[in-house]
């Protein structure tokens, strides 16, 4: 009898405690990444390198699915009918969740309620340059060449209303001169004109341009807090605290998805950005991992919305 | 003899059993989806992308760039038998290639088709070789004025390319352009003749029009007909050619293998607006241009050379600069960074083996492709010889496949529908839909370049008569608009289209 009661009461504590636990935590494979662009871009990498992790670390099947069009909107907009169990997630980046929100008057999605984050997976930096064939060395010269030669400034970007756009705007603004702005579609088209000595100025990720450092395009400064290459400094160091400005690609699912799921999805992420080899992976790409907490997650995307909606209101770009 | 060091690792690397294996296994699948309408080497790669993860990077682009290749001699088989093109590389070949099958000298097209290639192919891996780092510094001299300049004179190089009447010609590229225009102004990000339809933000898809315009148009009305399915029953044979047609087609080869080469490296170039160019090309040189369009083997030797020539010659910048020059080669930027490669000038130092081993097995698959196509022609003909109601379907499933698969959406499937009805509009009212493509598609890189060019000016349009090259081109443009309007060459183009 007295084994009896024992028995119960041990089945009792294990159904409180340990089956409402792990029915919370239980995420319902398999699980999906949502890329909002098409197999090969810079996000797409990175989800499938953390897929192939979270595959081992929750024992389910990790699939990317690329569901591009419309620079990714139309992916957002479907990843926010998925299933609010964790078996849905997608890769977002500020293009979608910090300036669509200012430049689309109708857009089918809202960042801020109908997704919650729940990891920032890597940042990038922003840079500017000038093809290597340029007399000008510094952020400073830069700027007396821009005032010098008001007819020339041009600076290109990788699309019309990316964040490298705007920077640009941030750029000039700072320096309190004008720059007329022509975007590329795409950062290879960029590249290849800053190579060729098309455009005089370039803006865009550090990433995109790196490789070509110094030989054919001369980064003159990246918009980090620190140095992101050793002969490359900081609009800090030389002068210009405020320019200031990092991309980032993060992770977020579905509004209503448990809290304890978001939790332990993001400890998975985390861990899947930062095992070594994922690390050097994307470091490979030029980028920073960072593998942070929702909460983290969430304080990013709030300072960047104070940090860029201003500019692009003045900018008074609009997408339709 | 640094060359011949170098040529030497990259035949190790390519000549290795496991290499050998999946360039064969790409050049293979590479023929299968050139030849079934619909599928092409976009569509495919994207769905293989995923399985090329667990090989080695160098076997993963050797079979990539085998589905590439592989697809451009495909494609001119369904072009030259049903009059179907495979791939849009091979829209010109079936003006000509198919007006041979309907004479019986269907086996003779395939054959100057596949050889062509060949030369072509080898041709193209020796500039590869010699040229890659000097050839894609002159694509960097192509400035927005040069751009707008070139894509001017291959519109009104179009014009005397279509068929037919000339109005008829100008209105398609016209409408080409206007469609060009749906999407998002890559000027000011304004979306334009979108309707609030987020699908259409990003344009028409190339790959909906094309298959549209030409794949389902011309099943359905291949369908009013009866005899079309009789030259899928006529026996395929004759592949040798005569001493005559060799003499033919040989200059025809060689000139279509440099043109390809030469518009391979520039970027938005590629294999379509080489074989366009090439077959322009021939028709210019041809002392007797009334016979093109009836069946003369220089109008599928040129553009069939060319356009292998282009989709090899594509890989320059990719390789050399990272830049990829059109889709296909985006695919493969994106299948070296998965790997971990950053695709760019530093890919010749870093991995050496990779840049030659892959330059090699194109040579090699070239090599493959005519070994085993020749023999198996009569394989990839029992293919299409199966009846059209067995045909039909499975094309629009494959189509439908292939097309969901781009953007995983169904959409793109019901736009793909909605071009195959305009395009039968079109047919029926005797409009040719290539120069509408080609408007399509160089028309939004006209208008960037154009709009950029104005902009980097201020204003001011003398940059597009003071840069040399950009002249050069706008010179070409209005000798050929001259020589189009002096009567005794106006007969001869009428004459040559008269039907």
């Amino acid at each position: 009898m007295r084994r009896l009661i024992g028995w119960v009461l041990v089945t009792a504590i294990v159904g409180l405690v340990g089956l409402p636990a792990s029915d919370a935590q239980e995420i319902k494979g398999p699980i999906k990444i949502i890329v909002p662009y098409p197999a090969g871009g810079g996000s797409d990498v990175v989800a499938r390198l953390i897929a192939d992790k979270l595959k081992d670390a929750l024992g389910q099947t990790v699939i990317v699915e690329n569901k591009a069009g419309a620079g990714g909107r139309i992916g957002t907009e479907y990843a926010k009918g998925q299933p609010a169990d964790g078996s849905a997630l997608l890769v977002v980046n500020p293009a979608l969740f910090v300036v669509a929100p200012v430049v689309f008057s109708k857009l089918n999605y809202d960042p801020e309620t109908d997704f919650v984050p729940v990891s920032v997976i890597q940042t990038y930096q922003f840079c500017v340059s000038v093809p290597a064939a340029s007399p000008i060395r510094n952020v400073k010269e830069l700027i007396d060449w821009v005032r010098k030669n008001p007819n020339q400034a041009n600076y290109g970007s990788p699309a019309a209303g990316s964040l490298p756009h705007f920077f640009g705007l941030m750029i000039a603004k700072a320096a309190g001169v004008e720059m007329v702005h022509s975007s590329y579609n795409g950062s290879g088209p960029l590249v290849t004109a800053l190579i060729g000595n098309q455009i005089p100025i370039g803006v865009d990720a550090y990433d995109a341009q790196s490789a070509y450092h110094p030989e054919k395009i001369r980064i003159l400064a990246t918009a980090g807090a620190a140095r992101k290459r050793d002969d490359i400094p900081t609009f800090k160091e030389q002068g210009f605290p405020e320019i200031e400005g990092v991309g980032w690609n993060a992770i977020v699912a579905p509004a209503k998805t448990p809290k304890p799921v978001v939790e332990k999805l993001s400890q998975a992420i985390a861990k899947a950005v930062q095992a070594p080899d994922v690390a050097e992976k994307i470091r490979g790409l030029g980028s920073d991992p960072v593998g942070s907490s929702p909460e983290e997650a969430a304080a990013l995307f709030k300072k960047d919305r104070e940090r860029w909606v201003p500019i692009i209101r003045a900018s008074g770009f609009k997408a339709e | 003899m640094e060359l011949l060091a170098n040529l030497a690792l990259g035949f190790e690397t390519a000549v290795s059993p496991m290499n050998l294996l999946y360039c064969l296994t790409g050049a293979l699948i590479g023929t299968l989806i050139g030849v079934l309408p619909g599928i092409g080497p976009v569509q495919t790669i994207a769905i293989l992308l995923p399985t090329t993860f667990a090989l080695p990077p160098v076997s993963a682009l050797i079979m990539l760039a085998g589905i590439y290749y592989g697809a451009q001699y495909g494609g001119s088989t369904t072009s030259i038998l049903v009059n179907v093109p495979g791939e849009a590389s091979s829209v010109v070949t079936c003006l000509d290639g198919h007006q041979m099958a309907r004479q019986g000298r269907g086996g003779t097209a395939l054959t100057i088709a596949a050889l062509g290639s060949f030369v072509a192919g080898c041709f193209a891996t020796v500039v590869l070789a010699l040229l890659a780092v000097p050839l894609a510094e002159l694509a960097f001299r192509f400035g927005p004025a040069e751009y707008v300049s070139l894509m001017l004179f291959g519109l009104v190089g179009s014009v005397v390319l279509a068929s037919g009447s000339l109005i008829k010609a100008v209105g398609m590229i016209v409408l080409g352009l206007l469609l060009g225009m749906i999407g998002t102004d890559v000027t000011s990000g304004a979306h334009r003749f979108t309707f609030g339809i987020p699908e259409l933000a990003d344009g028409l898809g190339f790959v909906s029009l094309a298959m549209g315009l030409f794949g389902i148009c011309d099943i359905i009305s291949s369908l009013e007909t009866r005899e079309a399915r009789d030259i899928l029953k006529a026996r395929i044979s004759g592949f040798w050619l005569s001493r005559k047609e060799i003499r033919d087609s040989a200059p025809a080869v060689l000139r279509g293998t440099l043109v390809g080469s030469l518009l391979g490296i520039l970027p938005g170039g590629g294999a379509i607006l080489s074989s366009f160019t090439a077959y322009m090309v021939e028709k210019k040189c041809s002392r007797e241009p009334e016979t093109f369009g009836k069946g003369n083997i220089r109008g599928v030797a040129g553009p069939e050379s060319a356009n292998n020539a282009a989709a090899q010659t594509s890989f320059v910048p990719l390789l050399t600069l990272g830049i990829p020059p059109n889709v296909v080669l985006a695919m493969m930027a994106g299948a070296m960074m998965i790997h971990g490669i950053q695709p760019g000038p530093r890919v010749i130092t870093s991995n050496p083996s990779l840049f030659w081993g892959v330059i090699a097995s194109m040579w090699v698959g070239n090599l493959m492709l005519v070994l085993l196509n020749l023999p198996l022609i009569g394989v990839w003909v029992r293919l299409l010889s199966i009846p059209y109601r067995l045909l039909y379907p499975a094309i629009l499933v494959f189509c439908c496949i292939g097309l969901y698969s781009v953007n995983n959406n169904t959409f793109d499937i019901a736009l793909t529908a909605f071009c195959g009805l305009f395009g039968y509009v079109l047919h029926k009212l005797d409009c040719e839909p290539a120069p509408l493509i080609l408007g399509f598609v160089l028309g939004p890189m006209m208008e960037e370049n154009l709009r950029r060019g104005m902009l980097l000016s201020r204003g001011d349009p003398a940059i597009f008569f003071t840069r040399p090259l950009s002249l050069l081109f706008l010179a070409l443009t209005a000798g050929l608009l001259i020589a189009m309007a002096l009567p005794g060459i106006r007969k001869r183009r009428s004459r040559a289209f008269e039907q």
